[in-house]
């Protein structure tokens, strides 16, 4: 259930107080999320969710709203402050098939999260998620639920509902692979022994006939993310967004040492494509009850006005699938999901659609 | 070709996954996880080979993604089975758990280490043959990797392990060091030749040795005395269970390096090789030299406090028993009341045989016993007070000189006066304001049973009571003293009244304040006329009475008179009108403040005419004494004339008889004896009338000089006394230090050739007369003894009166004047005799010569 003109009381009207209620909230709501946690203790409504740059209803995206998903009564979630230090994570019963996995997109130690998770878990839950936080990347509190307002967090949602989920970016290789021979976290210093930047500029530099520097790397970059090998599956895309020095790339995301990557490009077309093979992934051959989509902002920004189109054609496999079913989503920073199954992954420019069933 | 490139990428990217990881479980992890994501895996694992037992393999998980169990068991069998086709195996059902787990599974064998295990869930071709193969070297690799990461592990662990150990040696050592040299407890290590190994500081504090000077050197010819056979003895004992094994404590007398004895408490115990044989001993030396003086310091006082703490028992039986004399003190009041509380404490509380007090009597020249008490007399009888004169006796002595004295010998002792009491005695005085007013004496049947505390204690009580004994002679001398004024006025009254003499007393007005009966009689006015006169008016001659008042208005002013206090002869007048000659004397007298004049007036008349009778007398004496003198002189004189020629013509007569015949001569020579004897009498007996005259006369030279008086005996002896008929001789006895003493030889010559003359005379046929000189501290005793006829008690008093002979002398001649003569010449000299005799057993003359005899006239 979307609120477009979200205040507390409004949110709470919309609340199911026997259910655990997942709060996807555009960045530019003006909320007070803590009253609204305090709020919400004191009427004794369940919640967990997260802030992001956009939220995603039907064919709309938008900056400003919050998006009320009751889940399962069984639902329960578990918060985890501090990414980088090791988390003791909770046995799970039977009734516990996925997790929706939130987290601070602007945080260290999401790989090491991500990993313990699939440690703990394997392919005993089905994931989705993303990263939250601001569009303008400036690390603040993104995450809430009952117990209050944080940032540097991470999220499981754990619900009973089976997720069939679909994984695609549409980005293409045209370059490499190249090693990126030395690194640290989301900074790239060299690319086969070379600085990052240098090596980077010169295939994109090549493709955009454009000369990529400092000042524009971003509006140039959003087209030539990076893209880590992955057998049998698209790349894992990881997204630069800067250069400090004109000799590292900084991603969003890590990029481990003696990691082969491709530098990739995308098309519109591609990328609308992979979304609605995506949603299609998603929705297919099972009872869809529901939909839950996590795009990554890169992709409105890269596509933007054509992403309306994006959302048109992942709506259009929903509707096509059962028309009562409403999409509903986030825009995000990365995305988190196995690939259906397997390895947990971290992605960047990538949209994510679950089906829960 | 896209795909090589990215299978060659990926087998580059795995290659590289362990560069910078040397943990086991790190590279395993990273190989792991690279391979699941690479590959979109479902699992992947690297299981250890741990222990192989009777053909089964345990395998333990060294990382596993998803983490799934922790150990497996298989068969060495079946492992041989997988890899029976090389070191990757594919198949479809897990090795470990069968078909419990389906999917497609690929093994790999890491070398001799383990075995990774990969799993898809549906896709065959993530681990398909080509898919797989291609990792086979990679995955070798990885087992190098995980191996010799073991190995890295194992020997950092041993490196780390032995530094640790290394670290911990040398902070045990260190800290083992530290303690050995900080401890206060000396540390010496011996071999089992007793050799010294090593010691700490402490212990060379302790001894004063320097490391070197002991290194190598047996122990105890280092540190015990050469003499001391016992510590050496028990040192050899103590390093014998050293050598047995045997651990033990202690002590042991040691020297320093100076030879300084100390003390120190020992604890031994063997050091022990890896073997547990022994090879020397270790000994951890406290030094317990102050513990050891303490103990004895501590025995010392321990005795000491015993021996106070039995002092101060005594003390407080003491103290509790002139407590309790004091409280019975209080009550006691009168002078006899207190000296029996002093005998009766003294005896019953101080255990003294028996307790006297003397007080000293008013004229201060005699002690009287006023209170005795004793194991002899319990009820305190006092049949006849004693009376020792001041100086007399031991009391006497201390009543003296106010000093106690303890004689621990009575038998010895020539003062103690023989009452039958003790042999030892204390005496002490009993002072007051500085007055000695008492004596406490005591005596004890034993010899030397008194000491300086019993003389502390009976000066205490002399002290307690010397101020009530003060009070009490007081209000008995105030009583008497009441008394006495009391009878001294009557008295007085009396006496005025009754006195020859007028008695008159006059105020400072000159009016007449007493007349007394006499006064009427001797001035004719009565009583009653007199009184309230001016006395001038009545019976002072006119040329008197303006001396009269100038007398009175000068007493007045100045307070002298030029008559008071003498007697002068001075004329009055009587009723009748005559003027008569009266002695008077005038005194002023003071009577509760005011001032009288009393004079004493008697009628002169008479004897002033007696005066003249007597003036008289006295020329016609004069006369008399000058005649008799004249009459000595002469008679003397006369006398000795003829005796001395009627001896002359008698020795001539003598001297020619020697020619004549025997019978004849024996006859005249009889005659001739007498005759001579009897010259003789009258010459001696002239000589002493003529001495005694001017013995009277007071013109005997006296010059007396320090004189050795034992020489003058002897002179004397030898001289008068040397060829006695009867053979006997004179025993001269000397007792003391000999001194000289100041007489007149010369007189004194007369007085020993008198004494000694009367021993032999009065004697006949008896033993030796003795001549004793005792030198005591002040004054000569010259004894002179005879064992002879001795001397009537009656007569003794008279024996020194001119011409007195005593009444048993018989025919024994003598003038009666010669014991006189002694007498006035040891008067002159300021000394005393006296005599005891017993008839027919001896008589003995004692003569007492101050040192200082007297001085010359």
């Amino acid at each position: 259930m979307l609120v477009e003109q979200p205040h507390i009381g409004s949110i709470l009207a919309q609340c199911t107080a026997s259910q655990l209620n997942f709060l996807m909230v555009g960045e530019h709501s003006d909320l007070d999320i803590s009253s609204l946690v305090q709020q919400a203790n004191e009427v004794g409504i369940r919640l967990a969710g997260g802030i992001f740059p956009g939220i995603l209803h039907g064919d709309r995206h938008l900056e400003k709203g919050v998006i009320i998903k009751p889940l399962n009564v069984n639902s329960s979630f578990m918060l985890f402050q501090g990414l980088t230090q090791r988390h003791e994570l909770p046995e799970i019963d039977e009734t516990s098939h996925s997790a929706i996995v939130l987290l601070d997109g602007l945080t260290n130690g999401i790989p090491h999260f991500l990993e313990s998770i699939y440690e703990k878990y394997g392919d005993n839950l089905n994931y989705i998620g993303g990263g939250c936080g601001s569009l303008s990347l400036k690390s603040q509190p993104c995450i809430f639920t009952n117990d209050g307002f944080f940032q540097d967090a991470g999220l499981l949602i754990y619900v009973p509902d089976q997720l069939k989920i679909g994984v695609q970016h549409g980005w293409k290789k045209i370059e490499g692979p190249f090693l990126v021979n030395k690194s640290e976290g989301n900074v790239i210093y060299e690319i086969n022994w070379k600085p990052a930047f240098e090596v980077y500029k010169k295939v994109v530099d090549a493709h955009s006939n454009t000369a990529i520097e400092q000042d524009n790397f971003f509006g140039i970059a959003k087209g030539y993310p990076f893209g880590i090998f992955r057998e049998g599956y698209e790349n894992v895309v990881r997204d630069p967004i800067m250069t400090l020095d004109k000799r590292t790339l900084t991603c969003v995301g890590e990029v481990n040492n003696n990691t082969s990557v491709d530098i990739l490009v995308g098309s519109p077309h591609d990328l609308i494509a992979s979304a609605g093979k995506a949603a299609e992934t998603a929705v297919d051959g099972v009872d869809t009850m529901s939909v839950l989509v996590v795009d990554c902002i890169s992709r409105v920004l890269f596509l933007e006005q054509d992403f309306s189109e994006e959302l048109e054609v992942v709506n259009s496999v929903i509707k096509q699938k059962k028309d009562s079913i409403e999409l509903e989503g986030v825009l995000s920073l990365g995305e988190i999901s196995s690939f259906g199954e397997g390895y947990l992954e971290f992605f960047n420019k990538t949209i994510v659609v679950s089906s829960f069933y | 070709m896209e795909d090589n490139f990215s299978q060659v990428a990926l087998l580059y990217e795995l290659s590289l996954t362990n560069v910078k990881h040397r943990n086991p479980e790190d590279i395993a992890g990273n190989f792991i996880r690279k391979i699941l994501s690479r590959k979109a895996l479902n699992y992947g694992a690297v299981w250890l080979k741990d222990v192989e037992k009777e053909g089964v393999v345990h395998f333990s998980s060294l990382y596993a993604m998803p983490v799934t169990w922790e150990a497996v068991d298989t068969t060495q069998q079946r492992i041989d089975q997988l890899f029976k086709e090389g070191n990757l195996a594919l198949t479809t059902e897990s090795f470990f758990f069968g078909k419990e787990l389906t999917g497609h599974f690929a093994y790999f064998r890491l070398l001799d280490i383990g075995i990774l295990e990969l799993y898809s869930s549906n896709d065959a071709e993530k681990l398909c043959e080509d898919s797989v193969y291609p990792l086979l070297d990679v995955v070798q690799q990885l087992a190098a990797t995980i191996e010799s990461g073991f190995a890295f592990k194992k020997l950092k662990d041993e490196i780390g392990h032995r530094k640790r150990a290394e670290k911990y040696q040398k902070n045990s050592e260190e800290k083992y060091r530290k303690i050995i040299d900080n401890i206060h407890l000396g540390l010496m290590e011996v071999d089992n030749d007793e050799k010294v190994l090593f010691a700490n500081e402490s212990f060379l504090r302790l001894t004063g040795y320097k490391l070197d000077d002991i290194i190598s050197k047996r122990a105890s010819d280092i540190f015990l005395q050469p003499d001391a056979t016992q510590a050496r003895e028990q040192l050899k004992e103590e390093h014998k269970k050293r050598l047995n094994g045997v651990s033990s404590f202690y002590e042991l007398p040691i020297i320093d390096k100076e030879g300084n004895e100390k003390w120190a408490m020992v604890s031994g115990a063997p050091i022990k090789d890896g073997t547990d044989q022994v090879v020397g001993s270790i000994g951890i030396h406290l030094d317990i030299t102050e513990k050891k003086e303490r103990e004895l310091s501590e025995r010392k006082l321990l005795a000491k406090l015993a021996e106070q703490n039995q002092k101060l028992n005594e003390h407080q039986s003491y103290l509790n028993a002139i407590n309790d004399f004091a409280t019975r003190l209080i009550k006691a009041q009168g002078i006899e009341s207190i000296a029996k509380e002093i005998t009766e404490n003294v005896v019953k509380q101080f255990r003294f045989t028996d307790c006297m007090v003397y007080l000293v009597d008013d004229d201060k020249k005699s002690l009287t016993q006023v209170s005795s008490y004793g194991v002899d007399n319990k009820k305190g009888i006092l049949k006849k007070p004693v009376s020792i004169p001041i100086g007399k006796g031991i009391p006497g002595q201390v009543a003296k000189t106010g000093i106690p004295e303890i004689v621990n010998d009575t038998s010895n002792e020539p003062r103690y006066l023989h009452d039958g009491g003790g042999l030892s005695e204390l005496a002490v005085p009993i002072i007051t304001d500085g007055e000695i007013v008492g004596v406490i004496d005591t005596e004890h049947s034993d010899k030397g049973y008194y000491t300086d505390k019993h003389q502390e204690t009976l000066t205490t009580i002399a002290n307690l009571t010397a101020t009530k004994i003060k009070n009490a002679l007081i209000r008995k001398r105030s009583k008497r003293a009441e008394k006495a004024l009391l009878e001294s006025e009557s008295k007085f009254r009396s006496i005025i009244d009754s006195a020859l003499d007028a008695v008159v007393t006059i105020n400072m007005a000159g009016d007449v304040t007493e007349w007394n009966p006499h006064a009427e009689v001797l001035f004719g006015y009565s009583k009653e006329e007199a009184l309230g006169r001016p006395l001038y008016s009545l019976i002072i001659p006119h040329h008197y009475r303006k001396a009269h008042t100038e007398g009175i208005t000068r007493f007045k002013k100045t307070g002298e008179t030029r008559v008071s206090n003498k007697r002068i002869e001075i004329t009055a007048l009587h009723k009748d009108g005559n003027e008569f000659p009266i002695e008077l004397s005038i005194k002023p007298v003071t009577i509760g403040g005011r001032t009288f004049f009393s004079a004493f007036a008697r009628d002169i008349t008479q004897r002033k005419q007696a005066e003249e009778d007597m003036k008289m007398a006295l020329e016609q004496q004069r006369e008399l004494n000058k005649m008799k003198s004249q009459f000595v002189a002469m008679t003397s004189h006369e006398f000795r004339t003829p005796l001395t020629t009627i001896q002359t013509n008698i020795e001539l007569l003598a001297f020619r008889l020697e020619k004549e015949e025997l019978a004849a001569k024996e006859k005249i020579e009889k005659s001739l004896d007498r005759i001579n004897s009897e010259a003789t009498r009258l010459t001696v007996l002239m000589n002493e009338i003529l001495l005694m005259g001017k013995i009277e006369s007071g013109n005997i030279p006296f010059h007396p000089v320090p004189t050795n008086i034992h020489e003058l005996v002897k002179e004397v002896i030898d001289q008068s006394f040397s060829n006695q008929r009867d053979g006997r001789e004179v025993a001269i006895k000397m007792v003391g230090k000999e001194r000289d003493i100041r007489i007149d030889p010369n007189i004194y010559t007369h007085v020993i050739t008198n004494l000694v003359s009367n021993a032999f005379k009065y004697s006949p046929e008896a033993g030796n007369p003795e001549l004793h000189l005792i030198f005591h501290r002040e004054h000569l005793e010259m004894r002179i003894k005879d064992c002879g006829m001795g001397i009537p008690k009656a007569d003794i008093p008279k024996l020194f009166n001119s011409f007195f002979r005593a009444m048993n002398v018989g025919n024994i001649q003598g003038s009666g004047l010669g014991l006189a003569i002694v007498k006035e010449f040891i008067d002159l000299h300021k000394g005393t005799i006296d005599i005891t005799s017993e008839m027919d057993v001896g008589t003995t003359f004692i003569i007492d010569q101050p040192y200082s005899g007297a001085s010359a006239n």
